[in-house]
């Protein structure tokens, strides 16, 4: 039997960027999806059940605002976890964390996670798919003192000894690192490929629990660590954007190379 | 002159038919013969039913007259076996020859058990003698030129796949052998009475009788008695066994399968709603069929009536491009698995591979062409939802589709904003008005998720808007336009289906319009049969139907050209709703069409329906490159399309083959597009 | 007032490359002290000429808690108003845990930064490329940064050098393996050449292996020749979640356009070569080509030969 908690994030969706008609970013219109990794994550957790009983608890915490739209899409993000097999879902709703970093938002999760109990093994997504700030296991492990392991290709358990080798999946290198259980581990997007949930298994879904805390129910209070985000604004691509048309594709070379050179990225035979 | 003394004289010597004749001993041998056959005969029929009503399935008997007319216009008229030349032919021979010798029998019983015993009188002499025994003739020279064509077609393989086993070769012989000793017992027993006659009437009995009475002198009789004891279990075994045999279709396909078909449209047919779905989702059931007893007593009737002809194999376009499907294949494997009474065994993986499903287009073509009007698409539609529902044997590409649909409003996963801005932009840019609620329209022109994100059909859009404004109709375009669901119903999830007509139609209920115009016949076929299953009725056109009319009215201003293209009738509109007249209207007002050899609702499908625009089945050639090849054998350069399926899938085919693929709003929106003036 | 800053660095050559934050820091009117650490030796001396006042080396530690357990001391003991790392996965993980240990925020791979008062503000990358978030501190922070982003500063005096033993680590290492290397080195190249689904077969891709042999290009490719088809491997992917490119001149060909894939090239000049008019990728180029690569890669390769020989 393993118990695993698994950290999601309900994440912006960089494909459904919203513009007002100057052009500006609409953060709060944007759609909420569950993080890819984070997905990743759940999946693994689910195949360790499977294999293995025990239960899956996943974990979220409310971070972008405004709060009543955003809780709604983040419990519709846990409604997926739960629908792809896991058996509940938390949830850590704040108007204090809105815009909340990744240490408030470590400490929320720690919080949410003790509170609920114990487990065998703590999951993430290696980052999340919209800021990329890839730091929540690492946080939540400090936090919960107990051994971490990032980037986690392959999870082998060992649950007579208690035990998990885990492949880790750096730049360069792939490293076999063993520890012991309970531990925290953030996976990538090679460890597995994860189920899609379908509507009715939705649906089906409802009947897991799913409940809400807030701050001041878990007990914690965010610490004031001089840091906040000013703004985010479009990045404009700008581009030449100069399709190059001619009569035969070897006028159509030629022009492109003496372009090619007129910009100094090509340098001509003198 | 000689004529009327020949028939003189021949009212002169006939006789009556001497029933029974050398075999009067064995008259009660006929009786008890016909009381076994008989309860063997029932005994398979009440075997079929039992099948076919398996746990509690109970046959609707309803509009008797309609189905009469069914039963009539296919099974006793042959209207859909004769569509096809060589087979058609053959059965046609066989049919009438094995028709006109049954109503030959029933009519000398007739004489003898009725006439002769009741009433003690006769009515097969004199000029309707002559006749009776000319149709029997007739009748009998008929069939055996069919069997020995079927004979020959079977064993040269003439067409492919046609499955032929042993039985086949059996039964065509013991027709053949029943026929021949009826000649030839007819031949004999003529012989003892008849003094003289026309052989004009009765040429085969005239020219046999001659050859026997050489070969046997005077010493028949105890051949002839021999022969009639062979003859008479022999046809009346072959009866017996026709529950067992292949010669069941008569009753199964020919009869009941066209008198218990499907009245509704064959798309509505294949696309059933389920009402229950709350229910079976809350209780943790599976959605659709996945075992024998999932399936009606009209699918499984459907089953027992596929006489393994082929016809549906040959038109697949899955099969002829050599994927894993076959329908007449899956009738049969599923038929096998009733016989055996597995109706508790999951039907795929363990029986049918999943792949086989999946490789469906659901382009209909074996509806179209199935003579006894089977509904494979129905059975592998039920079967494929229920593979989805169980979440296993499924691409991910098509849960991906779901998923997207259910994330993002489109099968694509693209952002609905994007969409917003492009239309925003052409409305401004054509004079397109954005549909609001207080306003009535005539049209509100859905445009559905090709021409709403995929830059190519976004000109059919883009065209389409130009020519309705050209024409001045009233209409209006929805900013908010999500999925109109048929994907998602096609790849089986018919949860998320009926969520999104549920949805679609809140929105469209916003609105004061008369009817819904589309560009796409997939979307058309959905709002025109499907939404109504539902609970939404909707009148909706397809544009090629409104286009056709405005030319027709004088609307439009077209400079025809001296292009020849041809024309690529889509599966949705052309064979699913009987709209092919409507394009080539409005193509030969603009270029001369040079037709490929598949057409109108022998249509070949492009490959993009059931899902498959959305993912492959990486076996055998694509479907979309066969049918470009037969696009490019017409000699033309331009192939046009009236459905943006057809046109992404033929698109990717285009360059490989430098055809060009186009809409028939752009072909229009071209040849309108340098007018001297504007109208008013 | 100085500000003390700790850079790290997993190798020396990434110590030297992350202290360019701090250089640019210095750059700006700050005052710094700047510590180093790393873990190799190899270098070191190299190291020690980009104005730091002290580099430590810790020995024989390769797993990220005793790396972080060592920096935390040094932390206490400087209380640095930067931890600084390069944007690796080692230096991403073992910063997270400093930071978690001391309540620090942390960004990673910031883009730019800016002195305002106390405040420093750094900009970094959100939302796949498409959209920049601009941060405000004011307090003690961890820092990444993306390579050859900022440069680092270079001076004559040489830094102290001091070994430091390993802490235990919770975990045991039990094996490392070194990623067999394509051969081509994205991330460094000045030229790259990127192949895409385009192409029909994997020898088809020969075509333009022939046309970055031409040009001197390293030859890099989308996700799913990488990663779903696998005809290069993956250390040739050219993807946010993989490898993210800085040359001068990038010729993507059959490539449609995804926006993981364009975001994660960064170059002064961008061509497409592709058959479709619509392609989004279009839209991120400087000069783009409409025509099938089957017959378009021929003539350029044989034109270039002829021009650059």
């Amino acid at each position: 039997m393993v118990d695993t908690a698994v950290m999601v994030k309900a994440s912006l969706d960089a494909n459904m960027i919203r513009v007002d008609s100057s052009g500006r970013l609409l953060i709060e219109e944007m759609p909420l999806a569950i993080s890819e990794y984070d997905r990743n994550a759940v999946e693994e957790a689910i195949r360790i059940k499977e294999k293995f009983g025990g239960k899956v608890a996943v974990f979220s915490v409310v971070t972008w605002g405004p709060l009543t739209k955003r809780v709604n899409d983040t419990e519709s993000v846990l409604r997926e976890a739960l629908a792809m097999g896991a058996d509940e879902a938390y949830m850590v709703v704040d108007e204090k964390l809105i815009n909340a970093n990744p240490l408030q938002t470590a400490i929320a999760l720690a919080a949410a996670i003790k509170k609920t109990g114990n487990y065998d093994l703590y999951l993430a997504g290696e980052a999340s798919m919209d800021v990329i700030s890839a730091q929540i296991a690492a946080r939540v492990g400090v936090l919960l003192d107990l051994p971490t392991i990032t980037f986690a290709r392959t999870i082998e358990l060992d649950m007579a000894n208690k035990k998990a080798k885990v492949l880790r999946d750096l730049e360069d290198s792939l490293q076999w690192i063993e520890t012991s259980l309970p531990a925290v581990i953030s996976v990538t997007g090679e460890i597995n490929k994860a189920r899609l949930p379908m509507l009715l298994q939705i649906r089906r879904a409802f009947s897991k629990p799913l409940k809400k805390f807030t701050l001041n129910e878990l007990g914690i209070q965010l610490p004031d660590v001089g840091h906040f985000r000013e703004s985010i604004r479009l990045l404009t691509i700008s581009r030449k954007n100069i399709i190059i048309e001619a009569g035969t594709l070897d006028e159509a070379a030629e022009k492109l190379i003496s372009k090619l050179v007129e910009d100094g990225v090509i340098k001509p035979k003198m | 002159m000689n004529n009327i003394l020949l028939i003189q004289k021949l009212i002169d010597t006939i006789e009556e038919i001497r029933h029974f004749n050398f075999v009067e001993d064995l008259e009660p041998l006929v009786y008890i013969y016909t009381i076994i056959v008989a309860i063997i005969l029932l005994y398979g029929v009440y075997r079929s039913y039992k099948l076919w009503t398996y746990n509690n399935q109970k046959i609707v008997f309803n509009n008797i007259s309609k189905r009469l007319l069914r039963l009539i216009k296919y099974g006793i008229l042959q209207g859909k076996v004769i569509k096809q030349r060589q087979g058609g032919t053959i059965h046609i021979l066989i049919y009438i020859g094995m028709i006109g010798l049954f109503i030959g029998t029933i009519l000398r019983a007739i004489e003898y058990d009725i006439y002769l015993r009741f009433l003690g009188s006769r009515f097969l002499v004199d000029g309707l003698y002559l006749a009776f025994k000319l149709m029997v003739n007739v009748s009998g020279i008929l069939a055996t030129i069919g069997i020995i064509l079927a004979l020959i077609r079977r064993g040269f393989k003439t067409y492919r796949d046609l499955p032929t086993s042993k039985e086949d070769y059996l039964i065509l012989l013991d027709l053949l052998i029943i026929i021949i000793t009826g000649f030839m017992l007819d031949a004999l027993n003529t012989l003892d009475y008849r003094l003289s006659w026309i052989d004009n009437w009765d040429p085969v009995g005239f020219h046999l009788a001659v050859f026997l009475k050489n070969l046997l002198n005077n010493n028949y009789i105890t051949f002839y008695r021999a022969l009639w004891l062979f003859h008479l279990t022999l046809a009346l075994a072959s009866i017996a066994l026709i529950p067992f045999t292949k010669l069941y279709h008569m009753f199964v396909s020919g009869i009941l399968n066209t008198f218990f078909s499907r009245l509704e449209e064959p798309v509505i047919a294949a696309n059933k709603p389920i009402y229950n779905m709350d229910k079976l989702v809350e209780e943790g059931k599976l959605i659709g069929a996945s075992t024998l007893l999932d399936l009606s007593w009209k699918q499984r009737m459907d089953f027992d009536a596929c006489t393994q002809c082929a016809r549906c194999h040959n038109a697949c376009p899955a099969n002829l491009t050599e994927k894993p499907l076959s329908p007449m294949r899956l009738m049969l494997d599923i038929r096998k698995e009733m016989h055996m009474k597995n109706f508790d065994k999951k039907l795929v993986p363990n029986s049918i591979n999943s792949d086989t499903i999946w490789s469906c287009v659901t382009c209909g073509a074996c509806v179209e062409v199935c003579p006894v009007l089977i509904n494979q698409v129905e059975t592998i539609m039920d079967l494929r939802r229920g593979i989805y529902s169980s979440g296993e044997n499924t691409p991910t590409e098509l849960q991906q589709v779901s998923y997207n649909i259910m994330r993002t409003g489109n099968p694509y996963g693209y952002n609905p904003a994007d969409r917003e801005m492009w239309l925003q932009s052409v409305a401004s840019e054509l004079g397109v008005e954005i549909a609001r609620e207080e306003v009535e329209y005539d049209y509100i022109y859905w445009l559905g998720c090709n021409a709403s994100y995929d830059p190519n059909i976004r000109n059919v859009a883009y065209n389409l808007m130009k020519i309705l404004k050209k024409a001045n109709i009233n209409f209006a375009v929805l900013l908010e336009e999500m999925c109109c669901g048929e994907p998602a119903r096609r790849i089986g999830d018919e949860y998320l289906f009926r969520d999104i007509v549920q949805k679609n139609s809140d929105i469209l209920k916003k609105y004061k319009f008369k009817k819904l115009l589309v560009n796409c016949p997939h979307g058309y076929n959905n709002f025109k049969h499907e939404y109504a299953q539902y609970g939404f009725k909707i009148e909706v056109e397809h544009h090629t139907m409104l286009l056709q009319r405005l030319i027709k009215e004088n609307k439009l201003d077209i400079n025809k050209t001296h292009d020849v293209v041809t024309y690529h009738d889509p599966c949705y509109l052309a064979r699913w709703n009987d709209v092919y007249d409507e394009p080539r209207y409005i193509i030969k007002n603009v270029a001369e069409i040079k037709e490929m050899g598949r057409i109108k609702r022998n249509t070949f499908c492009c490959g993009g329906g059931g899902g498959h625009a959305f993912f492959d089945i990486k076996k055998g050639e694509r479907i979309s490159k066969a049918r470009m090849k037969e696009a490019v054998s017409t000699g033309t350069n331009k192939v046009v399309v009236a459905c943006p399926f057809c046109n992404i899938m033929l698109r990717s085919e285009a360059s490989e083959f430098n055809m060009e693929v186009m809409d028939i709003a752009e072909l229009l929106g071209n040849s309108i597009q340098e007018t001297k003036k504007e109208e008013k | 007032m100085v500000e003390n800053v700790i850079v790290f660095g997993e190798k020396p050559s990434l110590l030297i490359d992350a202290s360019g934050l701090a250089a640019e820091l210095l750059r700006n009117g700050m005052q710094i002290n700047m510590i180093g650490v790393t873990l190799q030796s190899e270098e070191i001396n190299e190291a020690a000429r980009y104005s730091f006042n002290k580099i430590y080396v810790i020995k024989d530690s390769i797993l990220p808690d005793q790396v972080a357990d060592i920096l935390s001391k040094l932390f206490n003991e400087n209380n640095p108003r930067l931890l600084i790392g390069p944007a690796t996965k080692t230096s991403n993980d073992i910063l997270s845990r400093v930071a978690a240990k001391h309540n620090l925020p942390m960004l990673t791979e910031v883009i730019s930064v800016l002195i305002n008062g106390n405040n420093i503000i750094f900009e970094r990358n959100i939302l796949g490329g498409r959209a920049i978030s601009r941060e405000v501190t004011s307090k003690s922070i961890a820092v990444t940064v993306p390579i050859k982003k900022f440069k680092p500063f270079e001076v004559t005096q040489h830094a102290q050098i001091e070994y430091v033993a390993p802490q235990a680590s919770r975990v045991k290492l039990l094996s490392v393996e070194e990623k067999k290397k394509g051969g081509a080195n994205i991330e460094a190249a000045e030229i790259v050449v990127g192949v895409g689904r385009g192409f029909r077969v994997k020898e088809d891709l020969k075509l333009a292996f022939e046309l970055a042999n031409v040009i001197g290009a390293q030859v890099g490719c989308s996700r799913p020749i990488a990663a779903d088809l696998k005809w290069l491997p993956e250390d040739a992917w050219i993807g946010i979640s993989s490898k993210k490119i800085r040359p001068k001149l990038y010729i993507a060909i059959g490539i449609s356009g995804a926006p993981q894939h364009i975001s994660a090239v960064d170059a002064k000049v961008i061509v497409s070569i592709n058959k479709d008019k619509n392609a989004p990728i279009f839209k991120y180029s400087d000069y783009g080509i409409v025509a099938d690569l089957y017959q378009f890669l021929p003539i350029l390769t044989k034109k270039l030969k002829e021009k650059i020989g």
